[in-house]
């Protein structure tokens, strides 16, 4: 480059410089890391070459395979836990109409919010506390000590506790994306049906939901990339366990590498899931795209 | 079904679904008021007196680790807010070879999950000695959380006159005075988006700390599960301790609930 464009130009790459070396550094590096230790055997000092070792270790390992199985329970359950309370909670709020009253009901759902997601977790496992946990003693007190359990410790229960994990599922993302979207439908289309006679439930079938689609197709795909990645809330109620009944592939890869120091076989399992989620988010760009 | 009835059945299922969501708040603020033989004796009966003890107690237990936390925080969110201001700015403002390429290299950044990058990014904070130090939080949290600063910045500084910052260089001022004098103190609005939606993500943070970071050092969400983990002895204390902890987040989102709200959508959507 000549010194005239060089004197024109050099500026702005001056400017991003540091913003460009903090993801090189930090974001795009350890993506090359990764995918390389994924085919070796890595303590973070040497590698050695180990080709698709790893690859067939995952898959022939059981309790990934158990991880696996858990993710697809995980994942299914989080898509209608994100679509289901969060859609039920936006829609009667507007029902019930009152400016004040949907502003209050809205600042009720989003309060736990203010909370670190962190002190969540711990006040839902102290929920699951097989002694002084809130659901033992509610059974207690209406009288179904029969169906009192060490929620988080017994293999039949521990999964399904997790799954249920906040439950009503109301504070978070899809229930604000949801009531910004109702909040902006046109009313003229609905006050025109009513007229022609359509009750409640039509006026959401025939109306809201269709008109919802995209906001669907966003929650769906967030969802998803955030329940593959998501395991710090199995790491802190259960650890995976007991057993492996808990566990899920992210939760196995964080083992790997910082259990058992066996860096290249977390990086393939990073590596695996990374692929999933692209594959995902191509087929959300291709087939499901939306202007939202 | 008439609409009054519908409308009262609505009233009700939305109540009930209120309580279930706010059960677990309302579960941390009265247990933070009880002590332990009133918890296991006595699980639903009210505290005999408001145990205050509690928060003066927790406040000794996790005192040092909200003071590292604010510190991760304040220079994460300082760097997030340069570095996106300033690089937002450059592609707003100037032409310049490979201007497209670049910017979607920032943006396809965004594609990369960040659990592919746990394994790899401890490596290389480890080859730097940045483990156990502040360093090896503060500098990762930087390269990601600068990204959303550039979109909204880059977006905020195109949308203004293009004179306003001619005027600026022809009254001499360099590039740098350009930027420092005219368009950050402008954007200020987006940095605070920027400034609350960082500070809120490394601050709830946990995984991370927890990799990087040993026992003096901790942060509050380490000393919240370290609290759990060994102190199943005092649930009062500790449920004091995550609401002491919780200050900050309480606060910032209180005060800045619409800029937090807009910062997290469009974090999430464009993302």
């Amino acid at each position: 480059m000549n010194t005239a464009r060089w004197k024109r130009y050099g500026l702005s790459y001056l400017f991003l410089l540091p913003s460009f070396l903090f993801i090189v550094v930090f974001l795009y590096y350890p993506v090359i890391l990764a995918f390389f230790h994924s085919f070796t055997d890595w303590n973070l000092v040497q590698s050695k070459w180990t080709g698709l070792r790893n690859f067939r270790t995952m898959f022939g390992d059981s309790s990934f395979r158990t991880g696996a199985v858990n993710q697809v329970i995980y994942t299914l359950t989080d898509v209608v836990k994100a679509i289901v309370f969060p859609l039920i909670a936006a829609e009667l709020i507007f029902l019930i109409g009152g400016p004040r009253i949907k502003y209050t009901f809205r600042t009720g759902f989003i309060l736990p919010m203010l909370l670190p997601g962190i002190v969540t977790i711990l006040l839902w496992q102290n929920i699951y506390d097989p002694n002084n946990g809130l659901l033992n003693q509610l059974l207690t007190l209406v009288g179904l000590e029969s169906w009192v359990h060490a929620w988080l410790g017994e293999d039949s229960t521990a999964l399904w506790a997790i799954v249920f994990y906040n439950f009503p599922f109301i504070a978070g993302l899809p229930f604000l994306i949801f009531y910004a979207a109702i909040g902006n439908m046109s009313q003229e289309q609905i006050e025109a049906a009513r007229i022609d006679g359509a009750n409640g439930w039509q006026v959401f079938t025939r109306i809201h939901l269709p008109f919802l689609v995209p906001q669907f197709k966003v929650v769906t795909i967030l969802t998803i990339i955030g329940s593959l990645q998501d395991f710090v809330k199995i790491m802190v109620m259960t650890g995976g366990g007991p057993g492996v009944a808990t566990t899920n592939p992210a939760m196995i890869m964080y083992n790997a590498a910082f259990g058992s120091s066996q860096y290249g076989y977390g990086s393939a399992i990073g590596v695996s899931l990374f692929l999933v989620i692209l594959a995902l988010t191509l087929f959300n760009m291709k087939f499901l795209k939306t202007d939202y | 079904m008439t609409a009054r009835m519908s409308k009262w059945a609505g009233s009700a299922v939305l109540v009930a679904l209120l309580v279930a969501t706010l059960v677990p708040f309302f579960l941390l603020i009265y247990f933070s008021f009880k002590d332990q033989i009133e918890i296991l004796v006595d699980f639903w009966g009210l505290p005999s007196a408001l145990k205050w003890e509690n928060y003066s107690a927790a406040w000794d237990a996790v005192k040092a680790s909200i003071g590292h936390s604010l510190y991760v925080c304040f220079v994460t969110v300082l760097g997030a807010v340069l570095l996106g201001s300033l690089s937002g700015f450059v592609f707003a403002r100037h032409r310049f070879p490979l201007r497209g390429l670049l910017y979607l290299m920032l943006i396809g950044v965004m594609m990369i999950p960040s659990l592919l990058n746990i394994v790899p990014l401890y490596a290389i904070i480890n080859n730097l000695g940045f483990t156990n130090s502040y360093l090896g939080l503060i500098l990762p949290y930087i390269a990601g959380t600068q990204l959303l600063g550039i979109m909204l910045c880059r977006t905020f500084y195109e949308s203004l006159p293009q004179e306003l910052f001619e005027a600026a260089r022809i009254d001499g001022g360099g590039e740098f005075y350009v930027y420092s004098r005219i368009a950050l103190p402008l954007s200020l609005p987006i940095l605070v988006t920027v400034a609350i939606v960082t500070f809120l993500a490394v601050y709830s943070d946990y995984l991370w700390p927890f990799i990087v970071l040993s026992q003096e050092h901790q942060t509050f969400t380490m000393a919240a599960v370290g609290l759990n983990r060994s102190g199943r002895t005092d649930i009062g204390l500790s449920f004091a301790a995550y609401i002491v902890g919780s200050v900050p987040t309480i606060l910032l989102i209180l005060f800045g609930m619409k800029y937090y709200i807009e910062g997290m959508v469009t974090g999430a959507v464009k993302a």
